[in-house]
C-alpha cells in the first residue's frame, strides 16, 4: 500500500478510554436487573429490551431510509397474535410460530410498502397509520380467532423441547441475546455498502439512483426488515406475558416507538436503544405515580408530545448526539504526533 | 449517405424527437441528436432553453412526453435512473447534489455502489468477503479522488468543500460508476478562472485517457467551445443548430437566439 | 322501518359524517397548499373545537357564545402551533415536519386529556331533537346542521381564495413561493394564515358534530387519517375533491355498518365498518396514488 494513498486513522486515546468506560457502564446496566433479584425491575428491563428491538428497526427506517411509520405497533401486534394463535390453537411450537409471524409481517410490509414507498414521504406514514387502525379493529372484532377485547390466554413459555425459559431471569437473558444479535446485525448493515447507499438516498434520492442505487428496492428492504424485527419483539412479548389483548398494539404505542427513535437519535443504532430505555422508564414512572396521584396518570400523552416536539426543535440528532459532544470535549490525551 | 456516416462512426447515444411538457409548458419540443463514442458534445442555449431537461430525460429522472432515447442500440426511454446508471450513463448536476452529510470518500464510495455485489445476508452477518470487497471499493474510490485531486480531503464532510471542489467531487462520483457516457451539467458554474482552466484540462483528459464520451452543458462559452468537437444549440425547447464550434458561432439563428432575447439578461455568452 | 327508510337513514348518516371528513381534508389541503406540510394535528383541531365548546357550555355560557369562543380559541391554537412548533424547526424535511406535527398533536391531545378527562362529552343539539321528516324517514336535525356548516365552510374557503386579495396571495404562495416573495407577499404571514384558516374550519366541524357523535380527547387521530384519505382520494391540493372524497368515505362507513352484517350472513360484523371504509380508501390509493379526481403529479426535481 502506498503511504500517500490512505492516511492511517488517527488513534484517539481519549475516545478509547471513553469507549471502555462506556462498555463497562453498559455491562453493569445489563447485569444489574438480574443481580438485584427484583422481579419488578427485571420486568421493566425485559420490556426495555423488547422495545429496543423494535426501535432499532424503526430507527433504520427513519434514520437511513428517511421514512416514517406510524404502524409499527401493528407489526408488533401481528407477531404477538400470530404466536398467541398458533401456539394456543394449533399447537405449533414457539419458534415455529415466531417464524410464521415474521413471514406474515414481511408479506404485509411488502404489500403496504411496495406501492407507497415510491410516493411522497407522507404516504407511508398515513398508510401505516391506516394499517394500524385496521389491524386494531381486526384484533377486537375477530373474536373467534383473537378472543376480541378479552384477548387470548394460555400461551406457553418460549423454549425448544426440554429447554423452557419459564423463569424471568432466563427470559431476560434470551431477550438480551436477541437484542444483542439485532444490534450486531444492524451495525453490520449500517457500516456497509448497503448502509452507505441508504444514507445516500436519505440525502438525495436522485443522486443515489444515478449512482446506481435501486432506491425503491432499498427503501422497501429497510421497511420490511424493520417490520420483521417488530414481529420478533411481538412474539417475545406474547411469551413473556403468556397473554395478548388488543390494547398494547394501538396507535398510541406506534407513537411511543416513534418518540423512542426520535428522542434517542435515529441515525445511530444505539440511539433507539437509549430512547427505548428512556421512554419505557418514563412511562413506568408516570403509571406508578398515577396509582397514588390520579391526575399524574393523565400526564403521559402531553409529556410524550412535549418530549417529541422539543427534541425535533432543539436536538434534531437525538440524545445520542450528546455523547459524541461529550466525547469531543473529553480531554483528548496527547494528540500531538 | 449522412445516416451511413453516423452509424459507421459509432453512435453511442441518440435521442429522437424527444418532447417533454410540464402541464402547459413545453420544455422540449421534438429534439433529436446523437453523440459518437469518444466525442465531446457541447450543448448550449439561453437560460430555460431545455438543456437540463434534456439531461433529465436521458438519465431517467424524467419520462419524456414523446420520443425515444437509445443507448448502444438499446431503447432506454422511461427506464428508472438506477437502470440507466447501470447501463453506463452518469451525470453531474447544475445545482450540486452531493451527499452533504457524508465524507468526500463516502460520496465516491456511493458512486462505486455497483462495483460491490455482497448481498444483504452476507452484509448483516459480516461474512469474510465483506472486508475484501470494502478494501477493494476504498482503493477504487481513492483512485477517483486522486484523479480529481481531492485525495487529501477524503475524510472531510462534502458540505465543507468549496464550490469548485464540490463540482470536482461530483465528477469523481460520476466516474466511479464507470460510465461510458458522462453528462456534465454546467460544471464550470461558480468556478474561478484558475479552477475553470483545470476543469477544461480535466474534461479533455476524461476523453483522452479514460476514453469517455461526454455531453457538456456550459454557459462559459470559451470553455465549451474549447473542449467541444461538436455543438448542439437548443432554444425554447427546439434544436436550432448543430455543428462544429465555428459553424455554430457563425450561425445567424444562434446569434439571433442569444442576442435577440438574452443579450441583456445573460451577457456572458455574447462576449464574443 | 322499511328498507328505503333505512337506506335514507344510512345515506344521511354517511353524508353528514363524510362532510366532516371532507372538511378535515379541506383544512389539510389549505395548509398543504400553502406550505407543503401535512398537518398531523388537524384532527386535534376538530376535537378541541368540540370539547372546548362543551367545556364552555358547562361553565354556563349560552350555546352560541360557547361555539364562537371555542372556534376563536382553536384558531388561536392553530396560530400558536405554527409559531411555536413549525417555524422554529431547524430542518424542514418531510420526516421532520411529520414528526413535529405529530408532537403537536400529542400535546393537544394530552392537554385535552388533562383538562377534560378521558370520558366522551356531549353538546346539546342546536335545534332540538325533533326529527325532520323526509317522506317516511326522520332525520336528526343536528345532522342537517353538520351538512350546512360543511357546505358553508367549503363555499367560504373557495370564495376566500377566489375573491380576496389575501386569498389570491396565498394561492400564489402555493404555486411559486420564490416568485410570491419577490412580488412582496409575506410568506410567514401566509403560512400563519393557512394554519388559522384550517383551524377555523376544523373547529367548526368539531362543534357541530359533537351533539351527534359525542367527542373524546383521543378522537383526533382518526379525523386526521380519514381527512387525509378524503383529501388524497379527491386528489391532494383540490379542496372540492377533499369534500367529495370525504362523503365517499362517510357513505362507505355508514353503509358498511348497516348492510355488511346481513349481506354476509353475519360472517362480517358491522364492527368492521370503519376498517372496511379505510381499507377501500387505501386500496384506491394503492391503485391510483394521485386519487380519483387528481391528475398525475409531476416529478419534482
Amino acid at each position: 500500500m502506498k503511504p500517500t494513498r490512505r492516511p492511517p486513522p488517527q488513534a484517539e486515546h481519549g475516545s478509547i478510554v471513553f469507549r471502555a468506560l462506556g462498555w463497562l457502564l453498559l455491562a453493569a446496566v445489563v447485569v444489574a436487573p438480574i443481580a438485584s433479584g427484583n422481579g419488578y425491575l427485571l420486568t421493566i428491563a425485559i420490556f426495555i429490551g423488547i422495545h429496543a428491538i423494535i426501535a432499532i428497526g424503526l430507527g433504520l427506517l427513519m434514520g437511513y431510509a428517511g421514512q416514517v411509520s406510524l404502524g409499527h405497533a401493528a407489526f408488533y401486534g401481528l407477531g404477538a397474535y400470530t404466536t398467541a394463535i398458533l401456539t394456543t390453537k394449533a399447537g405449533i411450537p414457539p419458534l415455529g410460530a415466531m417464524a410464521a409471524g415474521i413471514v406474515l409481517t414481511a408479506v404485509v410490509a411488502v404489500l403496504l410498502g411496495a406501492p407507497t414507498l415510491r410516493l411522497h414521504g407522507h404516504y407511508l406514514a398515513m398508510f401505516t397509520l391506516g394499517l394500524g387502525i385496521i389491524v386494531q379493529i381486526i384484533f377486537n372484532q375477530a373474536r373467534g380467532l383473537t378472543g376480541g377485547f378479552g384477548g387470548l390466554m394460555g400461551i406457553p413459555p418460549l423454549g425448544v423441547g426440554y429447554w423452557q425459559l419459564d423463569t424471568k431471569p432466563e427470559f431476560y437473558i434470551a431477550v438480551i441475546a436477541v437484542l444483542t444479535v439485532t444490534i450486531l446485525l444492524a451495525n453490520n448493515l449500517v457500516h456497509s455498502r448497503i448502509g452507505r447507499a441508504l444514507r445516500a438516498l436519505h440525502e438525495s434520492e436522485l443522486a443515489a439512483a444515478l449512482s446506481g442505487v435501486d432506491v425503491a428496492r432499498y427503501k422497501l428492504l429497510v421497511f420490511v426488515i424493520s417490520a420483521m424485527l417488530a414481529s420478533v419483539a411481538g412474539s417475545l412479548y406474547a411469551h413473556l406475558l403468556r397473554f395478548v389483548s388488543p390494547d398494547p398494539f394501538g396507535f398510541a404505542f406506534s407513537v411511543e416507538l416513534l418518540i423512542m427513535v426520535v428522542a434517542g437519535g435515529a441515525r445511530s443504532v444505539w440511539g433507539p436503544v437509549a430512547g427505548a430505555a428512556l421512554l419505557t422508564i418514563l412511562g413506568e414512572v408516570i403509571a406508578k405515580t398515577g396509582e397514588q396521584i390520579p391526575w399524574v396518570a393523565d400526564l403521559d400523552v402531553i409529556l410524550f408530545g412535549a418530549v417529541l416536539t422539543a427534541v425535533v426543535i432543539f436536538l434534531p440528532q437525538g440524545l445520542i448526539s450528546l455523547t459524541s459532544r461529550l466525547r469531543r470535549r473529553s480531554p483528548t490525551a496527547p494528540s500531538t504526533v | 449517405m449522412h445516416q451511413h456516416i453516423q452509424t459507421a462512426t459509432g453512435i453511442v447515444l441518440s435521442f429522437q424527437q424527444v418532447s417533454k411538457t410540464f402541464g402547459g409548458l413545453v420544455a422540449l419540443d421534438g429534439v433529436s441528436g446523437y453523440v459518437r463514442a469518444g466525442e465531446i458534445l457541447g450543448i448550449i442555449g439561453p437560460n430555460g432553453a431545455g438543456k437540463t431537461t434534456l439531461f433529465n430525460v436521458i438519465c431517467g429522472a424524467l419520462r419524456p412526453t414523446a420520443g425515444e432515447i437509445n443507448f448502444r442500440s438499446q431503447r432506454i426511454t422511461g427506464l428508472p435512473c438506477h437502470r440507466v446508471a447501470e447501463l453506463g450513463i452518469a451525470r453531474t448536476f447544475q445545482n450540486i447534489r452531493l451527499f452533504r452529510q457524508m465524507t468526500v470518500l463516502e460520496n465516491v464510495l456511493v458512486g462505486c455502489h455497483r462495483k460491490g455485489s455482497v448481498g444483504l445476508l452476507a452484509t448483516v452477518l459480516r461474512l469474510p468477503g465483506i472486508h475484501r470487497e470494502e478494501r477493494y471499493l476504498r482503493d477504487a474510490a481513492y483512485g477517483y479522488l486522486e484523479m480529481v485531486g481531492l485525495a487529501d480531503r477524503a475524510d472531510v464532510l462534502a458540505s465543507n468543500l468549496t464550490t469548485g471542489q464540490q463540482r470536482l467531487l461530483e465528477v469523481a462520483r460520476a466516474l466511479a460508476a464507470e460510465p461510458q457516457v458522462v453528462l456534465l451539467d454546467e460544471p464550470g458554474a461558480g468556478l474561478n478562472t484558475r479552477e475553470t482552466r483545470t476543469l477544461a484540462e480535466f474534461i479533455i483528459r476524461m476523453q483522452q485517457e479514460l476514453g469517455l464520451t461526454i455531453m457538456l452543458i456550459e454557459h462559459d462559452m470559451r470553455l465549451l467551445m474549447e473542449v467541444s468537437e461538436r455543438v448542439l444549440v437548443i432554444d425554447r425547447g427546439r434544436k436550432i443548430a448543430e455543428g462544429s464550434p465555428s459553424q455554430v458561432q457563425s450561425n445567424p439563428q444562434v446569434i439571433a437566439a442569444y442576442l435577440g432575447d438574452d443579450f441583456i439578461a445573460n451577457p456572458s455568452p455574447a462576449q464574443r | 322501518m322499511s328498507l328505503t327508510d333505512q337506506l335514507v337513514q344510512y345515506l344521511v348518516t354517511g353524508v353528514s359524517i363524510g362532510v366532516v371528513y371532507g372538511v378535515v381534508g379541506l383544512g389539510l389541503t389549505i395548509i398543504y397548499n400553502a406550505t407543503g406540510i401535512i398537518n398531523f394535528a388537524q384532527g386535534e383541531f376538530v376535537m378541541l373545537g368540540g370539547m372546548g365548546a362543551v367545556a364552555l357550555v358547562n361553565v354556563g355560557l349560552p350555546l352560541p357564545v360557547a361555539v364562537a369562543v371555542a372556534v376563536a380559541v382553536v384558531t388561536g391554537v392553530g396560530l400558536a402551533v405554527e409559531r411555536l412548533a413549525i417555524r422554529p424547526l431547524p430542518a424542514t424535511s418531510i420526516m421532520t415536519l411529520i414528526i413535529a406535527t405529530i408532537g403537536v398533536s400529542l400535546v393537544l391531545k394530552g392537554g385535552a386529556k388533562l383538562l377534560w378527562g378521558r370520558e366522551a362529552v356531549i353538546l346539546p343539539p342546536f335545534s332540538g331533537t325533533q326529527p325532520v321528516r323526509i317522506g317516511t324517514a326522520g332525520i336528526d336535525p343536528q345532522r342537517l346542521w353538520v351538512m350546512a356548516v360543511a357546505v358553508l365552510s367549503v363555499i367560504g374557503v373557495q370564495s376566500f381564495f377566489r375573491y380576496t386579495l389575501t386569498g389570491k396571495a396565498m394561492q400564489a404562495c402555493a404555486i411559486n413561493r420564490a416568485a410570491a416573495q419577490l412580488v412582496g407577499i409575506n410568506i410567514n404571514r401566509m403560512v400563519s394564515l393557512s394554519f388559522a384558516l384550517s383551524a377555523v374550519v376544523a373547529a367548526l366541524a368539531g362543534v357541530v358534530l359533537t351533539p351527534v357523535t359525542m367527542m373524546r380527547y383521543s378522537q383526533g387521530t382518526t379525523f386526521t387519517l380519514t381527512g387525509f384519505l378524503a383529501a388524497v382520494v379527491g386528489g391532494l391540493g383540490n379542496s372540492l375533491g377533499a369534500v367529495v372524497g370525504g362523503i365517499m368515505l362517510g357513505l362507505l362507513e355508514s353503509l358498511a355498518g348497516g348492510f355488511i352484517d346481513p349481506l354476509t350472513g353475519g360472517m362480517v360484523s358491522s364492527g368492521y365498518n370503519k376498517a372496511i371504509a379505510l381499507a377501500v380508501a387505501l386500496l384506491i390509493l394503492w391503485l391510483r396514488p394521485q386519487g380519483l379526481l387528481g391528475r398525475q403529479k409531476k416529478e419534482a426535481l
